[in-house]
């Protein structure tokens, strides 16, 4: 006996369209999830707000964007089963720019004082670096809007991980200087657990469940793997129109259908290998 | 001339100085040794109601320097937390003349003494500014690198620092009898166990405050030959006495010894200077409008008045003018004749959103440990 399939809404920005591609590309993996897509570029639902069992906006312009990409411009909560939440910045980003700031004795490459002066970032207690990680993180929208869902319903909500930049962000030089820096420190691992750690934390004190990004993509922890994020498509209403070749910040559909093997694991639902 | 006080101004006598002056501005309370200008570099430490005096002076576009900055994108409320921008270093509250010596001393010796850290639930917290790390840290080697980093950040502050602001709040204090140093806080309030053997009281007498004083400018000066030193007493009287006598004792006593060495260190010194806060708060011309309902706290109102005083008394009321002119939304008056409560329009977070701007901030917003001497009352 086949099950009705649960309901489940992925709302984010750019980072939506490997969701949405993996879930058209595996859809009988998942027979018992049946996905709708809610979000646009950039910072389009920072305009949405929950209101009487429903995310809407005022904003017209927002509005439009996410009517032309999704077909809708309002989104009713009720009947929705599950809400994953993606990308709008929810990711190691936000640690990585605490430790382009400060220093820590937590991490593996600091051991006192006179090693923060030489990176010319000034020691900072874990403590600090901890409550300023969780506070970078709680700032972004990708959070808001999760904790907005979870305080609003009873569907479970949830947060996924944005990727981690590919490797190949390592050659584009300043732009993600601080990756590569905690790289070469040997941080990178440390980094990639606190990050996790915080995260998971933060979402649980939220009502929020927070989906990781799978293990087997990271590589040398603060970065994805080539294999997960070439290919990548664009959030677009055509659906097939590919990242530039040195994009490294989306992922590809391998990588969401891992994300979404997690969600169908944390709500107890089937996943049927290819044959 | 046919008696000694034909030619007393105005402000010598009580009635026309005290009963029927401006008691808003004060005329002729502080007449500046040394005057603050714009570039003027000026540093703040002391007891909790220093940090009335930082902010003000930031407000008022004074250079008032942060040793120790938070990281840049912080939230203000996380880097309160942590100790950030409540002085010039994260130094905490330094309460006596005494804590101030020692932190001076240590700074130029590179001297961190790991007796000094005390444990409270498997946490490290430094003894000597056990606020600034709410949550302690996760070991003493940690507890102790932040201390180096600390007073490192202090040598480079008072060497480049013009004048610093000191306002001095207590006589009382707790000695570690082993290190021979003066701690922030009793030991057992915020971090480890009181132990008489280890621990003892001391409350500073007039010559102890004297000596400290006096030396923490020469060390200031060592440093720094150009530093010049600000004190003013904090009106915030005593949480708890340890001395034995009535609070409302200890604190008159307190305050009537710190007031005396300011005033005299100041009377012997070029290089400092006294400035009347303690006089404008508990005057008792200005009884029934100073202090909050806990009769501790002093109200926004008051703290207006005394930087009001301070301001004028330094020229420093032009810049405020045009910062009110620009914050019209806020209903403050333009122009040179500033209305000095429009400070309070002024006073709220940095990043304050709009919709936010007409919410007066708590009234007791300052970081103050000594506070937490009160939830040990009986």
């Amino acid at each position: 006996m086949t099950l009705p399939a649960k309901t489940v809404c992925v709302l984010g920005n750019s980072h939506m369209a490997a969701f949405v591609t993996a879930s058209d590309q595996w859809a009988a993996r998942w027979p018992e999830m049946r996905f709708i897509p809610f979000g646009a570029h950039g910072k389009s639902l920072e305009c949405y707000r929950v209101e009487e069992g429903a995310l809407v906006s005022d904003d017209a312009e927002a509005r439009a964007r996410l009517l032309a990409l999704t077909g809708q411009d309002r989104l009713d909560l009720a009947g929705i089963d599950a809400f994953v939440v993606t990308g709008l910045q929810f990711s190691i980003f936000a640690p990585v720019r605490v430790f382009n700031q400060v220093s820590s004795m937590a991490l593996p490459s600091v051991a006192g004082h006179r090693d923060a002066v030489e990176r010319n970032r000034p020691l900072t207690s874990g403590a600090l670096t901890e409550a300023y990680c969780r506070e970078r993180l709680r700032a972004t929208l990708g959070y808001r809007l999760a904790r907005d869902l979870a305080q609003a319903g009873a569907a479970p909500v949830f947060l996924a991980s944005q990727p981690r930049p590919a490797v190949s962000a390592r050659e584009q030089g300043y732009k993600f200087a601080g990756f590569t820096r905690l790289h070469e420190r040997g941080d990178g691992i440390w980094l990639s657990q606190e990050y996790d750690r915080i995260a998971r934390r933060i979402c649980r004190a939220a009502g929020v469940r927070y989906l990781a990004q799978p293990p087997r993509t990271i590589r040398d922890g603060l970065f994805t793997k080539y294999k997960f994020m070439r290919g990548s498509l664009r959030l677009a209403k055509a659906g097939n129109i590919r990242h530039p070749v040195d994009d490294v910040i989306h992922a590809n559909a391998d990588f969401a259908r891992l994300m979404i093997d997690q969600l169908a694991a944390a709500l107890d639902l089937s996943i049927v290998p290819a044959e | 001339m046919t008696h000694p006080y034909e030619d007393i101004p105005p402000e010598g006598f009580w009635r026309s100085g005290v009963v029927e002056t401006d008691r808003m501005d004060w005329p002729g309370l502080h007449k500046p040794k040394f005057h603050l200008t714009h570039t003027t570099r000026v540093a703040t430490a002391g007891s909790c109601f220093a940090q009335h005096i930082g902010r003000y002076l930031r407000l008022a576009g004074i250079n008032v320097l942060d040793g120790e900055p938070a990281p840049k994108g912080m939230g203000e409320e996380l880097a309160t937390r942590f100790g950030y921008g409540l002085y010039s270093a994260r130094y905490g509250n330094i309460y006596t003349a005494r804590q101030m010596r020692e932190l001076l001393e240590d700074a130029m010796a590179g001297r961190v003494d790991k007796r000094l850290f005390l444990t409270r639930k498997g946490r490290w917290y430094d003894m000597l500014r056990p606020g600034v790390e709410p949550t302690g840290c996760a070991s003493l080697e940690e507890a102790m690198e932040l201390r180096r980093a600390h007073l490192e950040a202090v040598l480079a502050l008072i060497s480049s620092t013009d004048v610093l602001v000191f306002t001095l709040g207590l006589t009382e204090g707790w000695i570690d009898k082993r290190a021979g140093k003066t701690l922030a806080m009793a030991p057992g309030v915020i971090a480890g166990r009181y132990r008489e053997r280890r621990f003892a009281f001391h409350n500073f007498s007039y010559d102890e405050v004297l000596e400290d004083l006096r030396e923490t400018l020469r060390l200031m000066q060592e440093l720094n030959p150009n530093i010049k030193l600000l004190l003013t007493v904090s009106p915030v009287p005593l949480t708890a006495t340890a001395s034995g006598d009535h609070v409302l004792s200890a604190s008159s006593y307190s305050k009537s010894v710190l007031r005396a060495a300011a005033g005299d260190v100041a009377a012997g010194e070029a290089a400092v200077d006294y400035f009347p806060s303690y006089e404008i708060v508990t005057s008792t011309a200005m009884a029934a409008t100073a202090y909050e309902a806990n009769l501790r706290g002093v109200t926004q109102e008051m703290v207006e008045t005394v930087m009001g005083v301070f301001l004028v008394a330094h020229g420093l009321l032009d810049a405020l003018a045009e910062m009110e002119a620009g914050e019209t939304a806020h209903g403050a008056r333009a122009g040179s004749d500033v209305d000095l409560r429009g400070l309070r329009a002024l006073s709220g977070p940095a990043e304050t959103d709009e919709e936010d701007a007409d919410v007066e901030a708590p009234e007791d917003e300052l970081i103050c440990e000594e506070a937490l001497l009160e939830a040990l009352r009986k």
